[in-house]
């Protein structure tokens, strides 16, 4: 989860995550070296002295500075691409989740196992316990498996709310009257935390979202308890 | 006991964890200072040694990086594989599904 001043990636829970930090960080590199280059010439000219008066229309200098950027945009566009394609792969969720974001906490729904519902509200700075988190604790986590493939269903049911976890690499708008469907793996157990990402009233930033990752057996025992 | 590796922080990234960034900026440094010194030694001529280390600088950054990624990349994908076929070991041992693995290997 972010603490204050926080403002990289959270370490990733989900193989999409990895490889969405994986292209941020080949991007970073791309950039250190064009900002290295023109800081370079930059400084160069600065402390050239020398002035040419015969420099007109240098065809091959034009031609490099022409084909270089669009060879490094080859560069940056590939694997961007290819990280498209991968986010809105078909895949074979085993267990379906829905999401309905409400003013100001969020309702979830499984309904592969017995219809079980429940809503998630913040915890009150007030009632919160001495280990837990402000403003990011809810009474009821949402449980779900880890290593297995997940369809979240997301929608609301008065105004835009928007479904996050940064750990997951998740984001989908929850607009009333529209199903906006999305899909993760979890690749750890934990606790993944999220916040409202779109503007939705007075407690827009007080309806956080906490999944919670277990392993197999734990989700089941915890589903049928619910259930009950 | 492993030595931790001092934080770099470039915009609230990590760099020292990034796979490949500490060996690349390493390799990259270290050869645009040596490119640039032997041939200042050799010419004695400043600015085209500053230029010269620069453009080794960044050719090996670049080449060594998409290098060392593309062996990582490879890398993560065989040790996934390995994980899902050790998976499936544990699952179909002693069934009649592995005998049929082992006929058809």
């Amino acid at each position: 989860m972010a603490t204050w001043t926080y403002l990289g990636f959270q370490d990733s829970a989900s193989p999409l995550m990895e490889q969405l930090i994986f292209f941020h960080d080949h991007i970073m590199v791309v950039l250190i070296m064009i900002i290295t280059f023109v800081g370079y010439m930059m400084a160069s000219i600065l402390t050239n002295s020398f002035i040419n008066r015969y420099m007109l229309e240098h065809q091959t200098i034009e031609l490099i500075w022409t084909a270089l950027p669009a060879v490094i945009l080859v560069f940056i566009a590939l694997p961007s691409l290819r990280l498209l394609y991968l986010l809105d792969e078909v895949n074979n969720p085993s267990v379906t989740l829905k999401t309905v974001g409400h003013q100001w906490y969020w309702s979830y729904e499984y309904s592969d196992f017995l219809d079980a519902e429940f809503d998630s509200y913040m915890t009150p700075t007030n009632e919160l316990e001495s280990s837990g988190f402000r403003l990011l604790d809810v009474d009821n986590r949402t449980v779900l498996p880890m290593n297995t493939q997940i369809r979240v269903v997301i929608t609301a049911a008065d105004v835009i709310h928007s479904w996050t976890v940064p750990a997951l690499g998740v984001k989908a708008d929850a607009i009333p009257g529209r199903l906006n469907q999305s899909s993760f793996m979890m690749s750890r157990p934990g606790l993944f935390y999220g916040q409202c990402s779109e503007i939705c009233g007075a407690n827009h930033s007080f309806m956080p979202i906490v999944v919670e990752s277990v392993n197999t057996n734990s989700f089941l025992n915890w589903i049928s308890s619910y259930s009950d | 006991m492993e030595e931790e590796r001092k934080e770099v922080k470039l915009m609230g990234r990590n760099m020292s964890k990034m796979p490949c960034f500490r060996e690349t900026f390493l390799y990259s440094v270290s050869s645009g200072l040596a490119a640039g010194f032997l041939h200042f030694m050799l010419t004695s001529r400043i600015q085209r040694s500053a230029n010269l280390a620069v453009a080794t600088y960044g050719c090996v950054t670049l080449g060594y990086w998409f290098y060392c990624r593309y062996n990582y990349s490879v890398q993560k994908f065989n040790i996934g594989q390995l994980e899902a076929a050790m998976q499936k070991q544990a699952l179909y041992e002693g069934t009649e599904m592995e005998k049929q693995i082992k006929r058809d290997a």
